[in-house]
């Protein structure tokens, strides 16, 4: 399943493979030369604490700004959930920069979270692109499996 | 591409490892058990047709696991969790409400997901037990002091789908 959203800063098309350590498929093609950063945000995430890749948990509340290496994979849980949801960027690995977890509002540089978690793909070579160029991030996720590679077509 | 046939295994998967249970039937009942574990390279491995001089024959595809049966043994096999749309276990179930209420839903063996034309929301495999309320994707540009965004998976840019 694929969806695209346009401005006139450029199309993004995001696939949704549901597959097994494949959740989305992101492409940005833009407009105008420039940096770029995409941002996975999810809000309304039900699940109280977040075990990090280093073994830490914290609360999903917490402000906390977690660098990639210690955020690669981290999973979603509670008391009554312990296996709640497990996000895992290793296929994004070389973009992943920066996992903030906002219980209030938290900055950075800019991109500012308020009761959210967020992801930012960014890396200061992969990043710079040309006006027409595409950046196609993988994120993996292993909670999702299985394809839908077909249904039918229905653009509007 | 067409979605996984049932009677075929996975073959992209470089290494895997899979039980396997023979149970050799001598007369009516079944006397003895063979439980052997293997590596199997996938790529050299062609479904239900690998033991010499036997035709594997699917029987059933369970939650995570699929039998297959020769003249004399059975085979399990582990596979990928799907989902039970009340008649069988499929690898997805796709729902569409996109005209009448202007999103669709696909349930998979451990994630159910209702995509919107400017968020995606998560749940359990059921639909039942929300996990994420909403999900998004933003591009940031650089200004030179600051990311700016310039565009969003939300309903405002929203352009086409397909399914």
């Amino acid at each position: 399943m694929t969806g695209v959203w346009k401005t006139s800063a450029g199309p993004l098309k995001i696939t949704y493979h549901f597959k097994e350590n494949l959740k989305h498929t992101v492409f940005w093609t833009p407009s105008n030369a420039g940096r770029y950063a995409i941002v996975q945000f999810w809000n309304e995430t039900q699940y109280s604490d977040v075990r990090l890749s280093n073994a830490t948990v914290i609360k999903r509340t917490d402000d906390a700004i977690v660098g990639a290496a210690d955020a690669l994979t981290v999973l979603f849980f509670n008391e009554t959930q312990p296996f709640g949801i497990f996000e895992d960027q290793s296929s994004a690995q070389e973009y992943l920069h920066r996992v903030l977890f906002a219980g209030g509002t938290l900055n950075f540089q800019g991109i500012s979270v308020s009761d959210a978690v967020a992801w930012i793909f960014y890396n200061s070579t992969l990043s710079n692109l040309d006006a027409g160029e595409t950046a196609d991030r993988r994120l993996r996720e292993k909670s999702h499996i299985e394809g839908i590679e077909r249904g039918f077509s229905s653009d509007t | 591409m067409p979605k996984r046939l049932p009677k075929r295994l996975p073959k992209r998967l470089p290494l895997h490892i899979f039980l396997l249970i023979a149970l050799e039937e001598k007369g009516s009942s079944n006397s003895g058990l063979t439980v052997i574990l293997t590596l199997q390279a996938w790529g050299g491995f062609e479904g239900a047709r690998v033991e010499s001089g036997s035709q594997w024959v699917f029987v059933e595809r369970g939650a995570n696991y699929e039998i297959y049966r020769n003249s004399t043994l059975h085979r399990w096999v582990s596979a990928a969790k799907w989902v039970y749309n009340g008649t069988a276990w499929v690898p997805y179930i796709f729902t569409n409400f996109y005209a009448s209420e202007g999103y669709v839903t696909v349930q998979a063996g451990l994630i159910g997901a209702e995509f919107h034309k400017g968020k995606v929301v998560y749940y359990d495999p059921t639909l039942a037990d929300l996990a994420v309320g909403r999900e998004n994707f933003l591009v940031f540009r650089w200004d030179g002091s600051e990311w700016k965004p310039v565009c969003a998976s939300l309903a405002n840019y929203f352009h086409s789908a397909s399914f």
